[in-house]
C-alpha cells in the first residue's frame, strides 16, 4: 500500500488509535468465532442430515435467486444506464429501497403482496390456487428481493463504464439495440455481470429476516443455513458455532473471488 | 445525375450547411476545431439529428427519421474502435452478421476485406495485440465491409505515425478508385487532402465557407486554416488601396487594390531570403528571424519568426544550396521578401475569429 499524502509528516496517534480500535472491533468476533468452533466435533455437525439439507437449501435457492436477478436485473440496469426516460430518478429510488430496508419489513411487505390475503397472493390463489408464503419458491423470492438492488446497481457501473464510442460503432455496422446489447454491451460488460452474479449470491446465501417472515422456518423446504443456525442456536450452541464457521467460509471465498471486482463494480 | 448525398444540417451554433456529392466523390472536410466538423459527420451517420430544416438523403431515399444502423455509413474513428472481444475477423465480420448474413458468408466476406488491406494474417488476432496501423487497417476493412452508401472518416490517420500513416493513405486511395459511395473525410493533414480528396469542403464558425476543387482552394483558400493547411503564407489585415495594415503591425503591398479586412495568402516558394536589406523590385520585405529550417529533399523549409512586426509567423522555402550559403541556423537574421504580385488578397469574412487557430 502505497503512503498516501507524502510529505504531510505522521499520521496523528488518536486516528491511529482509533482507527486501530475500529479494526479490531471488527476482526475480534471473527476470531472468537474461529476460536469457539468445535473442531473434533465438526465433521459430524456439518453432515447431519438437517445441515446437509440447509446447505443444499441455501445453494440452490441463491443460485435460482441470482438468476432470477440476470434475468430481470441485467434489462433493468441497462434500462438505469443507456436510456433516458422520464422518472429514471424514481425507478433508480425503487430498486434501491430494499437495500436500506430493514428485512423484516421486506418479510412483511412481501407477505402484503404474496401473501394469502395479498395484493397478487388473493388472485393467484383463487385462480390457480397457488400459494407462496412458507414455500422453497418463497425463500427465493425473499432473497431476489433483497439482492437484486445489489445486481443491479453494481451492474450500473458497469454498464456505464463501458463505451458508448464502441456501441455506436456496432450500430454503424448496421446493428440494432438489441444486437447491440446482446453481442457487444453485455459481452463488454461480462466481468461486471459475473461480479454482480457473485455479490447477489453471497447477499442471498446470508439472507435471513426477510426469509423467516415471509417463508417461515421449516426443515426441508424454507430452512437456509442462516435460519438453521437461528434454530440450533437456541438448544445447541456448539451445532450453531459450526454451522457459522460454513457460512463464513462460503463468504470469504466470495470475497477472495470478488477481491477488487467488488468495489470496481460498486463505484 | 442526381447527387448520392445531399445533406442539409440546421443546427445554429453548431453547423449549419448543405452539402451534395455525386458517387465516387471524396471530399475532404478541414476546419479549425469547432468549426462543425463532427456536427456534420453526426448527422449524416444519424449519431446527431439535422435540425428543424435539417435532412440527409441518399440515393433519394430520406434517411432524415432513420436510426443509424438502418443507415448504409461505415464509419472509422481517429481511434479504430474495434471491439476488444472479439479476433480481427469476427470484428469485420460483424456488420455483414448484423445485416442478416449468415456466418460463414460473412466470415468470407471478412476475410477478403482483411486479404484487401494487408492483414489477412492477422484474422485470429485480438484488437489490444494489434499496432495502431493494424487495427485501424482492420478498422477500414470493417467499415468497408458492409459496402457503405456513405464512408465517414473522421481524423482516420491522425494517431499513426507517419509513415503508417503514409502506408495506410496509400492503401486507402487504392480502394477508393473503386469505390463508388460517397467518402467524407475530416482531416486537419494536408497529405490526405492531396492523396485523396476530389473536393475540399472548408468549414469556418459553424457553416461552409468554401466547397471546391483541392486546387482552387489552394489557390484561393478562404480562411485562413484552409491556408495554413495548404501550406500558404497567411497574414491578416485591413487593406486600403493597394496597402495593407497588417493585423500584427507592418505594412504588406498588394499588386491590385481591396478595401477592408482581407486575407493576405502567397507561397513560401514565393518568399526569397537575403542577408541584407534587399534592393530591388520586391515591394514587401521584412527583417525577421530564423526559428527553425526543416529539410525536405532539396528544399529547406525555413520558418520565420517576428515578420512584420510583432508576432506574425512566416514560411519560406529555400534551396539547401542557399540555406548553406546563408547559415540559416535558429536565431539568424535575415530579410525576408515578396513581390506584390505574388500575394493573393481575399476578403477576410471568416478572418476576425480564424485568427490564430491551428
Amino acid at each position: 500500500m502505497a503512503t498516501a499524502a507524502p510529505g504531510l509528516g505522521r499520521p496523528p496517534l488518536r486516528l491511529l488509535l482509533a482507527g486501530g480500535a475500529g479494526v479490531a472491533f471488527l476482526a475480534l468476533p471473527l476470531v472468537a468465532l474461529v476460536a469457539s468452533a468445535p473442531w473434533d466435533r465438526m465433521w459430524s455437525i456439518v453432515t447431519t442430515s438437517d445441515s446437509r439439507q440447509a446447505l443444499w437449501l441455501s445453494a440452490w435457492t441463491s443460485t435460482a435467486a441470482a438468476a432470477l436477478c440476470l434475468v430481470f436485473g441485467l434489462p433493468l440496469a441497462w434500462l438505469l444506464a443507456r436510456v433516458d426516460f422520464r422518472g429514471r430518478r424514481v425507478v433508480r429510488a425503487v430498486v434501491t429501497v430494499p437495500m436500506v430496508l430493514p428485512p423484516v419489513v421486506a418479510g412483511v411487505a412481501l407477505l402484503s403482496a404474496f401473501g394469502r390475503h395479498g395484493l397478487v397472493g388473493e388472485p393467484l390463489r383463487h385462480m390457480f390456487g397457488t400459494q407462496i408464503p412458507y414455500t422453497t419458491s418463497a425463500v427465493v423470492l425473499a432473497h431476489t428481493f433483497v439482492a437484486m438492488p445489489f445486481f443491479v446497481l453494481s451492474l450500473e457501473g458497469a454498464l456505464r463504464a463501458t463505451s458508448l464510442r464502441l456501441e455506436l460503432a456496432a450500430a454503424s455496422l448496421g446493428a440494432d439495440r438489441w444486437t447491440t446489447f446482446r453481442r457487444v454491451t453485455v459481452p463488454l460488460a461480462a466481468p461486471g455481470v459475473a461480479a454482480g452474479l457473485l455479490l447477489a449470491w453471497a447477499r442471498s446465501l446470508g439472507e435471513f429476516g426477510a426469509t423467516i417472515t415471509f417463508a417461515g422456518n421449516y426443515p426441508g423446504t424454507t430452512q437456509t443455513m442462516p435460519l438453521l443456525v437461528y434454530a440450533r442456536l437456541q438448544d445447541d450452541r456448539d451445532a450453531a458455532v459450526a454451522s457459522s464457521l460454513v457460512l463464513f467460509a462460503v463468504c470469504m471465498l466470495v470475497l477472495l473471488l470478488l477481491r477488487d471486482r467488488w468495489w470496481g463494480a460498486l463505484r | 445525375m442526381s447527387p448520392l448525398l445531399d445533406a442539409r444540417v440546421d443546427l445554429p451554433g453548431r453547423f449549419s450547411g448543405a452539402l451534395t456529392a455525386s458517387p465516387g466523390e471524396v471530399l475532404a472536410v478541414v476546419g479549425p476545431n469547432g468549426a462543425g466538423k463532427t456536427t456534420l459527420v453526426e448527422a449524416v451517420a444519424g449519431i446527431l439529428d439535422p435540425g428543424d430544416a435539417g435532412r440527409v438523403v441518399v440515393d433519394d431515399a430520406d434517411w432524415t427519421p432513420l436510426p443509424p444502423h438502418r443507415r448504409s455509413a461505415g464509419l472509422v474513428f481517429q481511434e479504430h474502435l474495434l471491439f476488444p472481444h472479439l479476433d480481427a475477423r469476427d470484428n469485420v465480420a460483424f456488420g455483414p452478421r448484423a445485416r442478416g448474413v449468415g456466418r460463414r458468408e460473412s466470415q468470407r466476406v471478412a476475410d477478403h476485406w482483411l486479404e484487401a488491406l494487408g492483414v489477412a494474417d492477422l484474422a485470429s488476432r485480438a484488437p489490444d495485440v494489434l499496432s495502431g496501423g493494424e487495427a485501424q487497417r482492420v478498422a477500414l476493412a470493417r467499415a468497408l465491409a458492409i459496402e457503405p452508401r456513405v464512408l465517414l472518416l473522421d481524423e482516420p490517420f491522425s494517431a499513426l505515425d507517419v509513415s503508417v500513416a503514409a502506408e495506410l493513405r496509400d492503401l486507402l486511395a487504392h480502394h477508393l478508385r473503386a469505390f463508388q459511395g460517397v467518402v467524407l473525410m475530416v482531416t486537419h493533414d494536408v497529405l490526405d487532402v492531396r492523396a485523396l480528396a476530389d473536393r475540399v469542403v472548408v468549414l469556418e464558425h459553424g457553416a461552409i465557407a468554401q466547397d471546391d476543387t483541392p486546387a482552387a482552394v489552394a489557390e484561393a483558400p478562404a480562411t485562413p486554416h484552409a491556408a495554413r493547411l495548404l501550406g500558404l503564407n497567411v497574414l491578416s489585415g485591413s487593406a486600403s488601396g493597394t496597402e495593407v495594415e497588417l493585423d500584427d503591425g507592418g505594412l504588406l503591398v498588394l499588386a491590385s487594390p481591396a478595401q477592408g479586412p482581407v486575407l493576405a495568402t502567397f507561397p513560401p516558394s514565393a518568399v526569397t531570403l537575403t542577408a541584407e536589406a534587399p534592393v530591388g523590385s520586391a515591394r514587401n520585405r521584412w527583417e525577421t528571424t530564423v526559428h527553425r529550417a526543416v529539410r525536405r529533399d532539396q528544399v529547406v523549409r525555413v520558418h520565420l519568426q517576428g515578420t512584420a512586426g510583432a508576432g506574425a509567423q512566416l514560411y519560406a522555402d529555400v534551396t539547401r544550396g542557399a540555406a548553406t550559403e546563408l547559415d540559416l541556423t535558429p536565431g539568424r537574421v535575415v530579410w525576408a521578401s515578396v513581390k506584390a504580385t505574388e500575394v493573393t488578397a481575399l476578403p477576410a469574412e471568416f478572418v476576425a475569429a480564424g485568427r490564430g487557430d491551428r
